[in-house]
């Protein structure tokens, strides 16, 4: 695979390119999908492929090759469509190498895992035990080696495996939780706690009853507040503010969260996230992106960041820069005295379809699902659905006042696209509506 | 008023003449003169609810299996012309793109706001407005249509996002100009 990569860059560079990437990947994951409490199908994938980036004249191309015996023919068809695109200004340079990286560390027991029943089994009895009528969702043994070449003196190779599961739990249609476990070390694998955690969010969520629009304290779930995590770090990254797609645009230096808010990003952290280097070979390293709520940093690559005259955070995306893993800074509250500190509001356990009304303003809605419940001084006194949280990015981030001591590691397909290491959260006064009959 | 989902709408970005199961594609009425007609199906699902599959099937790859997709969605159109329509409006709101769009997995609850949106007035569309927000019901939103256009435009071109792995595949959605009559707008 090395060699390929290898071939990769001197091809590219024989007809004529002046930068150029080669990330050639082996994917040998494994899944398992469970629906009605039961194994409805496994994949697994053994699959070779490149990620390639070529600069031609400052003509910027990125694809990937999936026919690695093809790999001659492919890359001239690449160089012909660089020829044949428009240059890119922005375009500024891929990092100069070489580099030296973390110590590799992968844990060779989930290499060696072959059968993950086992775990599906253990969350969907975890939420039976909670009181669910059934569940679904996925299993995920991923294995991928990175071998990556650049024509800037860049070598580099990462193996990374980590074991993730999903389990939705429901007892009626309008009656669900959801549960998240990941590891990078199989014995710290829990998918029973996942189980548990959605049976017994599904089991409290029984009879909803229509909300009401308004301003609540709420308490956010880690999953949920990991969603509103990834939206700092997704919007962050230095291409969106340029694009006009950052509400965090022109606001370096300035408040974008409350105090009681630090987030950071760190791809070098023992996380499913976890990474010795960036797109371009650069070693990855934390950064603080909010540091007490003010922001400290976007995200770069080497190309953005002489646009902004600054060093690469090693976060490229050769395109975009982006976050690896996020970590929202743990506050000095319990659990307990997260809820207890909410006398009237709402617990939020997830959401789902965050989109923008405006990037520029951070206007957003989402749309919260699964459990939703009625607080009163504390306590759980109901359940709710059809809500929407409508509010401000920044303003939601602003008006929050607590954090929980203890971070759960989550991500989930759409939502929490990026692993984030979320608490407990507590926030006055968020916006929500619902529908008009 | 009827939604048709039509993989056979040539030049469209979701065109395909048979799906990945084999099946030929056709237009597909979702809903039919307002009431409900068909769902989406393969061979699987067609099997389960014991009808037929109407050619639904896409998978983004090889590796991946094919799964029930939308592909060219948009409303039939009607006879009513824009102006005639607009003209028709006391005091309202011409939206004639959305920026935020989302919907709750029941499918029940649906959030649209104005890009590109005027102020009507008498008839007449006057000034440009911001913030446009209908947030309705799936049956309030339909049930509010009282005049369809003959206008048809499938433009909107992009991604639906569905399934683990994700599966992003080419759509289109589109559809003639329609008129809602007393829907809360803020």
């Amino acid at each position: 695979m090395e060699d390929y990569a290898e071939r990769i860059v001197d091809r590219a560079v024989d007809l004529g390119c002046q930068d150029a990437v080669a990330d050639v990947s082996v994917n040998r994951s494994y899944q398992i999908r469970f629906a009605q409490n039961q194994i409805v199908i496994s994949n697994q994938w053994r699959e070779t492929s490149a990620s390639v980036f070529l600069v031609y004249d400052k003509r910027v191309v990125a694809s990937d090759i999936k026919d690695l015996t093809k790999l001659d023919a492919a890359m001239e068809g690449l160089v012909k469509v660089a020829k044949a695109s428009q240059e890119n200004p922005e375009y500024a340079g891929i990092a100069k190498g070489p580099f030296k990286y973390d110590r590799l560390s992968f844990d060779k027991r989930i290499v060696d895992l072959a059968d993950g029943s086992d775990h599906v089994q253990a969350a969907v009895n975890g939420a039976l035990e909670e009181g669910a009528r059934e569940c679904a969702g996925s299993f995920w043994k991923y294995d991928e080696e990175h071998y990556l070449r650049t024509s800037n003196g860049v070598k580099g190779y990462d193996h990374r495996a980590t074991l993730y599961l999903s389990i939705r739990a429901l007892v009626s249609l309008e009656s669900s939780g959801h549960g998240i476990a990941c590891a990078t070390r199989l014995s710290k694998f829990d998918p029973a706690k996942a189980g548990h955690k959605a049976g017994k969010i599904a089991a409290l969520a029984k009879n909803p009853v229509s909300g009401e629009a308004g301003r609540y304290d709420v308490v956010f779930d880690p999953l949920i507040l990991g969603s509103l995590i990834d939206q700092i770090g997704g919007r962050a990254d230095a291409w969106s503010v340029m694009a006009g797609l950052s509400p965090l645009a022109k606001r370096l230096g300035k408040r974008v969260a409350s105090e009681a808010v630090t987030i950071t990003d760190d791809g070098s952290a023992e996380s499913i996230g976890r990474r010795r280097f960036d797109a371009e070979g650069v070693p990855v390293r934390r950064k603080a992106i909010v540091q007490k709520g003010i922001l400290k940093t976007y995200l770069h690559n080497t190309s953005t960041a002489k646009k902004f005259k600054t060093r690469t955070t090693g976060n490229a995306g050769l395109i975009a820069p982006e976050p690896h893993v996020l970590f929202c800074k743990p506050g000095d509250w319990t659990r307990d005295e997260i809820f207890e500190e909410c006398k009237d509001g709402l617990w939020l356990t997830n959401t789902w379809y965050t989109r923008y009304q405006s990037y520029v303003t951070g206007d957003f809605s989402t749309i919260p699902r699964d459990g939703i419940f009625r607080i009163k001084k504390g306590e759980v006194v109901g359940a709710w659905k059809d809500i929407r949280l409508t509010d401000n990015l920044i303003g939601l981030w602003r008006n929050v006042v607590g954090l929980s001591k203890n971070v759960d590691q989550v991500q989930w397909w759409g939502e929490v696209s990026v692993p984030t290491f979320a608490p407990y959260a507590l926030a006055r006064k968020v916006g929500i509506t619902r529908s008009a009959e | 008023m009827t939604v048709c989902d039509d993989p056979t709408v040539e030049h469209a970005i979701a065109f395909y003449a048979y799906d990945d199961e084999g099946v030929k594609a056709r237009r597909r009425y979702m809903y039919k003169e307002g009431i409900i007609n068909e769902f989406l199906q393969n061979r699987e699902t067609a099997a389960i609810l014991g009808t037929r599959s109407n050619g639904a099937a896409r998978a983004t790859t090889y590796s991946v299996e094919a799964i029930v997709r939308m592909a060219n969605t948009f409303v039939e159109p009607r006879d009513w012309g824009v102006d005639e329509m607009i003209e028709g409006v006391k005091f309202g709101v011409y939206m004639k793109s959305f920026m935020e769009w989302n919907i709750d997995d029941k499918r029940y609850n649906g959030k649209y706001v104005g890009r590109e949106a005027y102020l009507i007035e008498d008839g007449k569309v006057t000034s440009p407005v911001r913030k446009t927000v209908i947030e309705l019901t799936t049956p309030t939103f339909w049930g509010a249509v009282d005049a369809v256009g003959k206008d048809l435009e499938i433009h909107h071109a992009g991604f639906c996002g569905k399934s683990d792995p994700g599966q992003a595949l080419d759509a289109a959605l589109g559809g003639p100009t329609m008129r809602l009559r007393n829907v809360y707008l803020r």
